[in-house]
This record gives C-alpha cells, structure tokens and sequence, in this order.
C-alpha cells in the first residue's frame, strides 16, 4: 500500500472509523445467518433446477444443494458420492452400487429409482444440458434398493466420468409438484439446504443435519454474484468476503501483499486453441476474395505453430496464470501425455517452412475472436499477430462479441480463429472436435474445420469399446498424437486456469473441474 | 381531462407496441440464443431438440404473432436461461433499481437547487465560482471510475462501506453519490441560468418594486417560474437513470433490472430483453405523462390548452 493511504489511515480517527464494522466483534465466521462464510463469482447461477445449464458457476451453485453419482478427483478420476462401486458387466451395461442411507433434505430417503430416473431425465429432458454426458444410455433397472443396472445403446466406458456431471433429484417430488416449482425451492441430498435466493445475485445456504457426508466447517454460506474484477478484489481485502473466483492476473501482488488473503490456482479443463481452414481451396471467409486458403498446406500450419511464443503469453498476460499446452487434451483427461512438448518456438524454421509452401513473404489473413467469453481473449488475440507478423504473416484481428462471434463460428463462417473447448472427456471430444464429419451418425458436428482422418478415427473407434484401461488410454493417445503432432488439426495454446483469492481463515484448494464447492472447505 | 386521460392512454399503447415490435425484429436479427445457450459439446440432434423446446423453430412471424398474443394475455414468456416467467426476473428487480434512482435523484435535487439559487442571487460571487467550477468537475468525471475511486477509499482503505450488495441502506451509499454526481452539478447550473434569466423578467421586478422581501422574491416569485425547464430534466434524467444505471449496478453488484438486462442481451434471452423492454417503455410513458401534468401545475398557460 503507497505511504500516503498508510498516512490517511493512521489520520483516520473520526466519525468514518467509528461507523467501521469490525467482523471479528460478531460470531465467528460461518457461524450464524448474520455472518455467513461468503464467496463471491463473476456471474452467478441462472437457475437451481440441476439440468437445466451445463456451465461451471451455476453447477458450483447448485452442487452445494446436490450429490452428484459421481465427482472428479483432482486428478481427474470418479470418485464416489452417491454411487460408491462401478462395475462394467457387458459392453452395454453397468452396475452401480449405490450409497445406503442417504435422505433428501425434505426427509425422503434416496431410492435406486431416484438414482435411476435423475439419469433419464438428464438424458432425455429436452432443455436438459447434460443430455451428452449421457445420451446412450437406454434405460436402468432397479436390482435391490442399493444397486442399479445402466442399459446402453453404445458402450460407454467412460460412463463413471460422466456420471461426475448428473445430479441426484427427488424424483417423486419433481413428479408431484413440477421442474418450475422444484427448481424455485431446489431439494437434494447435498451438505447444504437452500433458504433462499435472487436468480444471478446470491444463494443463502444452510448446513443440513441429515447429511450423509463428514459435517461441513461452516454453517452458513452464501454464494453471491461480483461481477466487476476490482469490486470483487476490494471486498476480498476489505473483508467483507473469504473467497474471490477469477482474480484478475495483474491483481495477484495486490492479493500477496495484503496480508489477509492468498490466491490459490490450478490448471483447468478448458484449452484454448487456434482453428486453421483445413477444406476450402479459395474464398474463404477472412482471407482476400479468391486467394488460396494457405492453411491447407501442413508445412503453412506447422510454420504458425512453431512462430507462436506460448511462454511469453503466459508470462506477459497471465502472470503465469496459465499452463502452455503440450497436447489438444489437457492433464486432467486420461489420454493426457506427460511425456510430450510442444514443437519448439523457432521463428528460423517458421520462415523455412512457409518459403518451403511457397510463402517467403508470408501471407495475410484475418483472425477471429471473442472479446467477452474467455479470460483476456481479445488481448491474446492481438498478441498473437504480433507474433506472426514476425514471419511475414500479417494478420487482421477481429474480437467481436460472444453472441455474434458464435453463430458465425457454427456456421463455418471464419478461416483462422481463437477460441476455447472445455472438456469431458478424450473421446466425445474426438468424436465431436476431430472425427471426419458425418452428419447422419453425428459425428464431427463442431468440426468446423472438416479436419479427416481416417486412420485415427478407427483408432478412437477401438478405443470407443474398450473397458481396458491401459489399452483404451494407449487407442486414444496414438490418435491424438497424429492430430496433434502430424497433422496438426488445431494449435493448441494454454490451459486456462482456475483461479481464486482466498482469506486467511479459510482453506481452499481450487479444483481443475472450476467448481467451487463451499462443503469442501476447511477453516484454518 | 378524461378526453386528455383517454387519448394519453390510447398513445400509450401505440408507442408499447411500436418498441416491442421493433426490438422483438432487431433482437431476432442479431444472432441465434441456440448458439450462445447450447454447451458447446451439444450435438447437432440436442440443439434441434432444444431449439424446439423454445418454440425458435418456427418461423419469424409465427413467433411474432404468438409473442404479441402472449402479452396480450399478460404471458411474456419464460427466461432461456432460468426458465423463470421473464416479467418476473425483471419486476423483482426493479425496486433495488427505483431505490438506487430515487436516492441519486433526490440527492441531487436537494443538493443542485440550492446550490443553484445561492449561486444565482450574486452571479460571479465567491459561492458562484466554487460552484462553477466544482460543476465542471462533476460532469467530466466517469461513472465507473468515481465508483472504483469510492470503493477502494471507503472499502479498502478505511472499511467503513461494504463495497457491494444491496443488504441495506449503507449498501446505497457509495452507488447512490456516484450516480448523483453528475446530476448535482447538472441541476446546479441549470437552476442558476434559468433563476437568472427570470429574475430580469417583469412580474419579478414588479414583485420588487411593491417592496417584497428578496426572500420571498426569489422563492415565491421567480423560482416558480424557473421550475418549469427543471421539472422537464428532472423527468428526463429519471428515466436516462432508470434504464440507464447498468454501469452502476455492475460495478456495486446491485441487483437491478439493468444488470440483469445486460446480461440477457448478451447471452440473447429474448424473452428477459423484451419484458425489460416493456418495462421501460411504459417507466417513460408515465414519467411523460406525469411530466404534462406537473407542467399543466405549474403553468397556467399549459392547463388551459390541455
């Protein structure tokens, strides 16, 4: 803090101070309604009905409420919550062992038909966003009250994963007094009851004594929204809050230096790549009319690869708040290969490798982006050309809106851009990412780039139905390596992490899945 | 009065449904709520299915016509994103945004017209260049950087105001000086030039001559008169404040209707949008017609032409 704040504070010993509330002088943090443990995101939940929005803020909210079957690990393997066992007893089917003893907060006990029927309704609500966690499962069947039968129309082995993302509802409930009225006053069987709420702004939160898990640290917690990066900093530091998602990178000294609270950050699930034109010969959107598409060279891809300076973003725009990425698939995912780097940032073979496609003077181009859906995207953005103007290719950057820049994206409407895919797992990733598309089996639908490979795609296909471990991971990382590293189907950039600012009394640990779940906090 | 009540009304109902069908035509044209709502794994079948689910399939009039019929039934629809009723989300937003204005508003008035009137009795007096300049300085000053400015002193470096939220009446405090700023000095300048340009003006001179007390001269004789442009940019500035508090509200993380209608442009929930919409539209409606009638008060001339 600059001397002349120190001084106004030491000159401070009037009215203003006497109207200062001092928390410390109330019960102890968590501890009663009037002084709940607050931790404060940038958005808040649009909604408490637990399938309705796949997207991490709102889950964070609502999976304080709700158990998910399963969750993930920090490294990224199901664990259990309300399914404890998972066994694979056919390629379409898998058993689950369910917990014992678990009670919704209105009472009910849980049954494997709520288990059972939270799946299908996932799978088959059509608002439902978790529909592609789940999407072949057929139908489960109720062995005794604590195992349950999946049917499947696809093998599925990645199904424990998916189960992270399906939330356990009382289902006869939800029958009886309709999705609106449950999800206005959301029941579950999670460490916290809902008490009340205002859509985007806060939840109030209060410990439930039939819980089945370890009893929670604090009592009474409310989430509530901040949207605006320093607000959120100065209510951190004031100490009106304990826990600040998405501190910005340039505030991480101001957090440090305070003395009342750290940041805590961990590399996420979402990669943040550049998609070249990989199928139109000339005209495509961004490049001058009836030009050649360069991208349809490798040697021209390999070359823009290899100008990029990952390091320099993230130690210039991130404060090292970001993780370069070696591979397409970040560390969380199973196919994640320790083993590899990233083509070596060499502007020397960059130049070589374009004269060799015929472009000695490089070319030029218009890259696409958004300005306000991922954490400092249009600043990368601009970046970015900075970088490749080095080896001749002149780039036009063009960081529009998200509401704009999607639609476009969908319709195949740029040749060059950035942008982000949060994963779930290697597999749906490649089928919908990477495989050749094709629309009658699904396949390859936001393949915007018409990348084809046919020799990975049966790779995948093979690693589809494989229950072995070690010989699926071995499918899926040989397919990934001739994406990534032969063809070079997208530059893959960074790994954003999650990050947030934690006050001194609390112990928390970001997660790489992004969620913030208050059960799992400690005092300290 | 009830012809001018009935053709009031009437007007009323035309511009609501110039504005929504207007912006119901330009949010449609922006882009598609599927692409920004749908997570991006979503395959192209769960877009379909969700799209239909929103009843977006249909075609443009269609959607229109059931629209108009909705709010005719007093249906707006419910939220993409909360499947809330739209009216809803917005409407229990609406008194954090009411308080905030009234208090910036009120502020303001009691602040900038007597700071007008003390500036205007002895123009270029020492009270007349403090003020002017002091105004100067309130209408050059941003929104959202007299906001940070506020929260880091009274938040960070003395802790004596929560710097977000809407919990209580301290919470009002800093949102409610940023947004009255601007205004104090924008009522300020303009009550001096209007009281000045009345106190030439011959019933305040008559006043004058009959031996009136200064007091009751300025007050009584010239003030009323000088009310007149006040009333009409009071009306204005609550409105513009109303719709316009959204810089406000994000930076304070207040719950008002602006925030949130940001947020639905963003993400294209057209049905937030256009129940926003509609509750502005009818705000200034009001706000206008209770304007006319301050006017037909204050003014002789105006209530006998009503």
């Amino acid at each position: 803090m600059p001397s002349w704040t120190t001084r106004l504070l030491a000159a401070c010993g009037t009215a203003a101070c006497l109207l200062a509330q001092s928390p410390a002088a109330q019960a102890a943090l968590g501890d009663s309604a009037q002084h709940p443990l607050v931790v404060a995101f940038k958005g808040g939940a649009t909604t408490l009905d637990p399938i309705m929005r796949s997207e991490t803020t709102t889950e964070s909210w609502q999976r304080n409420i709700f158990d998910t079957v399963t969750i993930l690990s920090p490294q990224g393997k199901p664990v259990p919550r309300i399914a404890v066992a998972w066994k694979n007893l056919a390629p379409l089917s898998w058993q689950l062992t369910l917990r014992a003893g678990v009670t919704f907060q209105n009472g009910m006990p849980m049954t494997a038909e709520d288990v059972g029927r939270s799946i299908m309704d996932a799978a088959n609500n059509p608002k439902s966003q978790m529909r592609e966690f789940v999407n072949d499962v057929t139908g489960y069947k109720v062995v005794n009250p604590t195992t349950l039968e999946v049917a499947f129309s696809r093998p599925d082995p990645l199904f424990p994963v998916h189960l992270s993302a399906i939330p356990v509802m009382p289902e006869a409930l939800i029958k009886k007094e309709g999705r609106a009225a449950f999800a206005a006053h959301p029941i579950g069987t999670g460490a916290y009851r809902f008490v009340s709420w205002l859509a985007e702004d806060h939840l109030d939160l209060r410990a439930w004594k039939g819980y089945w898990g370890h009893p929670v640290a604090f009592k009474f917690v409310r989430l509530e929204s901040i949207p605006n990066g320093a607000t959120r900093l100065a209510a951190l530091l004031s100490g009106q809050i304990e826990v600040a998602e998405k501190i910005n990178p340039e505030d991480f000294a101001r957090v440090k230096n305070s003395g009342r609270a750290r940041i805590t950050s961990v590399p996420g699930t979402r990669t943040m790549y550049l998609a070249m034109d990989d199928w139109r010969e000339t005209g495509s959107p961004g490049m001058a009319a009836g030009e050649k598409n360069p991208f349809l060279d490798p040697r021209v891809r390999k070359a823009v690869y290899e100008a990029i300076d990952v390091g320099l973003l993230r130690e210039k725009i991130f404060n090292d708040a970001a993780t370069v990425a070696t591979q397409f698939m970040p560390p969380l995912m199973e196919s994640f290969d320790r083993g590899l780097k990233r083509f070596p940032y060499s502007l020397a073979d960059a130049r070589k490798l374009l004269a060799a496609a015929g472009y000695p003077h490089g070319f030029t181009v218009r890259l696409d982006a958004t300005n306000d859906r991922y954490l400092e995207d249009s600043l990368v953005a601009q970046a970015l050309a900075g970088m490749l103007q080095q080896v001749g290719i002149i780039v036009q950057v063009n960081a529009i809106p998200k509401a704009v820049f999607f639609p476009q994206m969908n319709r195949g409407d740029f040749t060059f851009y950035l942008a982000g895919w949060g994963s779930v797992d290697p597999l749906s990733t490649w089928n919908s990412m990477f495989h050749c598309r094709d629309a009658k089996l699904g396949f390859g639908h936001v393949n915007r780039e018409h990348y084809c490979s046919q020799a990975a795609d049966a790779l995948i296909a093979k690693a589809s139905g494989s229950f072995d471990d070690a010989a699926r991971v071995k499918l899926e990382r040989a397919a990934y390596a001739l994406a990534d590293r032969t063809d070079i189907a997208y530059i893959p950039l960074y790994f954003q992490d999650e990050i947030a600012g934690v006050a001194n009394g609390v112990v928390w640990n970001e997660r790489p899945d992004g969620l913030i779940l208050a059960w799992q906090m400690q005092r300290k | 009065m009830l012809r001018f009540l009935l053709t009031r009304a009437w007007q009323a109902l035309f511009t609501l449904w110039v504005v929504v069908s207007l912006v119901f035509l330009l949010i449609h044209a922006t882009g598609d709520p599927i692409a920004v709502l749908a997570p991006e794994q979503m395959s192209a079948h769960s877009r379909a299915v969700l799209r239909a689910a929103l009843g977006l399939d249909r075609p443009l009039a269609v959607q229109y016509v059931r629209y108009l019929a909705g709010v005719l039934h007093g249906n707006l629809g419910v939220s993409y994103y909360s499947g809330q009723p739209a009216m809803r989300l917005i409407l229990e937003r609406v008194p954090v945004t009411l308080e905030l204005v009234g208090l910036s508003i009120g502020v303001a008035v009691l602040l900038g017209v007597p700071f007008g009137i003390w500036a205007a009795v002895r123009p270029d007096g020492v009270a007349d260049r403090v003020l002017r300049s002091l105004s100067v300085l309130g209408s050059s000053v941003p929104t959202f950087f007299l906001g940070i400015l506020l929260i880091y002193f009274f938040s960070v470096a003395f802790n004596v105001l929560p710097a977000s939220g809407a919990g209580s009446l301290r919470h009002y405090i800093m949102p409610a000086f940023t947004l009255a700023f601007f205004r104090i000095a924008l009522f300020t300048r303009l009550v001096r030039s209007t009281l000045l340009e009345t106190l030439n003006q011959n019933h305040v001179r008559t006043a004058r001559a009959k031996g009136v007390s200064e007091p009751v001269v300025i007050l009584k004789h010239a003030l009323r008169t000088a009310l007149l442009p006040l009333v009409t940019v009071f009306g204005l500035q609550f409105g513009q404040l109303f719709a316009g508090a959204v810089i406000t509200e994000t930076i304070f993380a207040l719950p008002g209707m602006n925030r949130m209608a940001l947020q639905a442009l963003y993400r294209l929930d057209y049905p937030v949008i256009l129940a926003y919409v509609l509750v502005v539209a009818a705000m200034f409606v009001t706000i206008n017609f209770l304007v006319d009638l301050a006017y037909g008060l204050l003014d002789p001339r105006v209530r006998h032409h009503g």
